[in-house]
């Protein structure tokens, strides 16, 4: 069976989730940055914004020289969250297989239901449009057969466009696009794929497997594949609102104190393990990431053998895992810690009565449900926003 | 405020008759009856014969109100192109449709390639001298060749102010990917049927012989209001010509464009 995969990219996607909560910021350009911060960076940018000439990673105060006057919204990471999820819930309509990546990126994997929805185009084409009739988000929509060609694609018409590439005709769509169009070609691919004078996609596809990985190593001939629209990676099932639970927490100013890192850690992991317990689930694997200020991410994984559920457990391990991303000596703009293999709470219930690390946290968590999240917190996290 | 049109790809054919236009109507009267349910035409004829300025001069009088007009380039310029007479022919066509212009009833010139015309040094340099010697008209360019379908292409139509002709044809091997891209201030979309069975191997008339059901030009109204917001003007043309399926879609998609609230009663 022919595969049908859409793509769908949400174009600077924190602000358009604003402009989607308020219509009239569409008006005028707007950035998302922590305001008033010494050396805060601009984490999103409008459209407009855009247009103007500013990008996310800038400095702020040198996007504010730039376009004086220019709107400034605090990063609302809930906001984003619950947009995610919004997101993913319309996406699960269309099909059960959803892969669903960061900030408003996904892949839809339509294969098979022709019936349902239609000629795949359309389908396609009325995911968009619920897009943005239910969530005001306009998105670039691609269709092809597979991840690599369907991603390739909405990169050409983004910010909003529409694309669908013929089956069978992969590799003629992919020839004539810019090799910097491909999944995974950062500044340095690029500027060595510059320097051989490979521009497009149709001269990386017709070298031989032996000259490219003599040009970029191991990935070399997965690069050439893709280059050629050769893509069999199948959409992950990963549905990441529903089996995962994932709190990420933007720093007002980047920083790479350890101490004030451990504090938002401490405060993620209580959030974390607030929802954890609230689904009564616990966990076996935590994953924590940092984004840094060159907009770099680096991430770092525990898988455990018995499912942890406690705050404290989820910290333990977290603060661990941090250890290991704080080796990089670069300023950290935002954490994202994810639990993973979710599981119905299995801890051993005490004959008599339950241990009072047990009895501590269920005080806590109704503290927390009845009065608000921080209402109880670690000292050290005390004065977070 | 996007301007919007409706329109179909001619409207001089007999298997209209009953169709659409009724049938004790006579040929002479069929565009301005045409004119009364569209206000957009795309004249296809000049492809096979040489514009006159005296066929314009009719075309300009028979319609009434705001009508305008999109017009195919003539086939020496994209089709039979010979590299020392085309000069010649260009200036004729422009000469043949001047009266358009002074009326300010001309939309839009398509230059529509074949299929064989590929990415080719030569061929690069052929448009971009042809785009030159239109001089200041409004050109839009639709391509059947895939490998044309890049942004290198689309910057250099961006730079020289020409529109690229978004398609809706069958998802078939060989044909180029749909891509809403806007290249000028004008959109141009043509819808050319989903004939899969006919396409290759076929007669036009087979090829075009495609009816869009409510739910296929339904999933075009998401596109087409990202579109909107983009583009200045947007000019819509079916081209599934055969037996009067053309203006039944044309009508079709005014409806739910109307019920959609992206074009007004009057659209």
């Amino acid at each position: 069976m022919e595969r049908m995969i859409v793509h769908i990219n949400i174009t600077n996607f924190m602000a358009a989730v604003e402009s989607s909560k308020d219509p009239s910021l569409r008006r005028w350009p707007f950035i998302i940055a922590p305001e008033k911060q010494a050396r805060a960076v601009v984490l999103g940018v409008s459209d407009l914004a855009f247009h103007e000439g500013l990008q996310a990673g800038m400095p702020l105060n040198i996007a504010l020289k730039r376009l004086p006057g220019c709107r400034v919204l605090v990063p609302s990471t809930e906001l984003y969250e619950t947009a995610q999820r919004s997101i993913y819930n319309l996406a699960a309509r269309f099909s059960p297989t959803v892969e669903m990546r960061s900030n408003g990126h996904l892949f839809i994997d339509l294969t098979g239901t022709t019936r349902i929805f239609g000629h795949s185009i359309d389908a396609a084409a009325t995911i968009k449009q619920e897009f943005q009739n239910t969530l005001g988000l306009d998105p670039t929509t691609a269709l092809a057969v597979n991840k690599v060609v369907s991603k390739v694609a909405s990169r050409v018409v983004r910010p909003h466009g529409f694309a669908s590439v013929p089956p069978g005709d992969e590799g003629g769509f992919m020839t004539p696009q810019s090799v910097t169009l491909l999944p995974g070609i950062g500044p340095r691919l690029e500027s060595r794929m510059g320097a051989l004078g490979i521009l497009f996609m149709g001269e990386l596809g017709s070298l031989t497997d032996s000259q490219t990985v003599v040009a970029f190593g191991a990935q070399g001939t997965t690069l050439k594949r893709h280059a050629m629209g050769i893509d069999t990676d199948p959409v992950l099932q990963n549905p990441l609102l529903c089996n995962r639970i994932t709190h990420g927490r933007i720093l007002e100013t980047d920083s790479n104190d350890p101490q004030m890192l451990r504090a938002h850690l401490a405060l993620l992991c209580e959030h974390a393990g607030f929802t954890l317990r609230s689904r009564n689930r616990s966990t076996t694997q935590i994953h924590l990431e940092f984004q840094y200020s060159d907009m770099k991410l680096s991430g770092r994984q525990a898988t455990l053998n018995s499912p942890v559920h406690l705050d404290r457990d989820i910290y333990r391990i977290a603060s661990g895992l941090m250890e290991h991303l704080l080796a990089r000596r670069v300023r950290v703009r935002k954490l994202t810690l994810s639990l993973g293999r979710l599981h119905r709470e299995s801890h051993q219930l005490d004959l008599f009565e339950p241990p009072s690390s047990h009895v501590l946290q269920q005080a806590l968590d109704h503290l927390r449900s009845r009065y608000g999240q921080i209402t109880v917190q670690r000292a050290s996290s005390l004065g977070l926003p | 405020m996007c301007d919007l049109r409706v329109g179909t790809s001619g409207y001089d054919y007999l298997d209209w008759i009953e169709a659409f236009y009724p049938e004790q109507l006579s040929r002479n009267e069929f565009l301005p009856y045409y004119s009364k349910h569209f206000n957009t035409l795309e004249l296809n004829f000049s492809y096979y014969r040489m514009p006159t300025k005296e066929q314009m001069v009719r075309f300009a009088q028979a319609t009434t109100g705001n009508m305008d007009f999109s017009i195919k380039a003539h086939e020496s310029l994209t089709h039979r192109v010979d590299p020392h007479l085309w000069r010649d022919h260009a200036r004729d066509y422009i000469k043949g449709i001047s009266p358009l212009m002074e009326q300010d009833k001309l939309n839009s010139i398509l230059l529509q390639f074949p299929y064989s015309f590929h990415y080719t040094p030569e061929n690069r340099r052929y448009l971009d001298q042809l785009i030159t010697a239109m001089g200041r008209l409004p050109l839009v360019v639709e391509f059947r060749s895939a490998q044309w379908m890049s942004n290198r292409v689309f910057d250099g139509l961006r730079r020289r102010e020409v529109g690229l002709c978004i398609t809706d044809t069958p998802r078939l091997k060989g044909l180029p990917p749909a891509m809403d891209v806007v290249t000028s201030h004008t959109a141009y979309i043509r819808f050319h049927g989903r004939n899969e069975e006919n396409w290759w191997g076929s007669d036009a008339a087979a090829r075009f012989d495609y009816l869009y059901s409510p739910k296929e030009l339904g999933s075009w109204i998401a596109r087409i209001k990202t579109i909107v917001s983009v583009a200045q003007k947007i000019r819509v043309y079916f081209n599934n010509h055969r037996r009067g399926q053309a203006p039944a879609n044309a009508l079709m998609l005014k409806e739910l464009l109307k019920k959609a609230g992206v074009i007004t009663e009057g659209g």
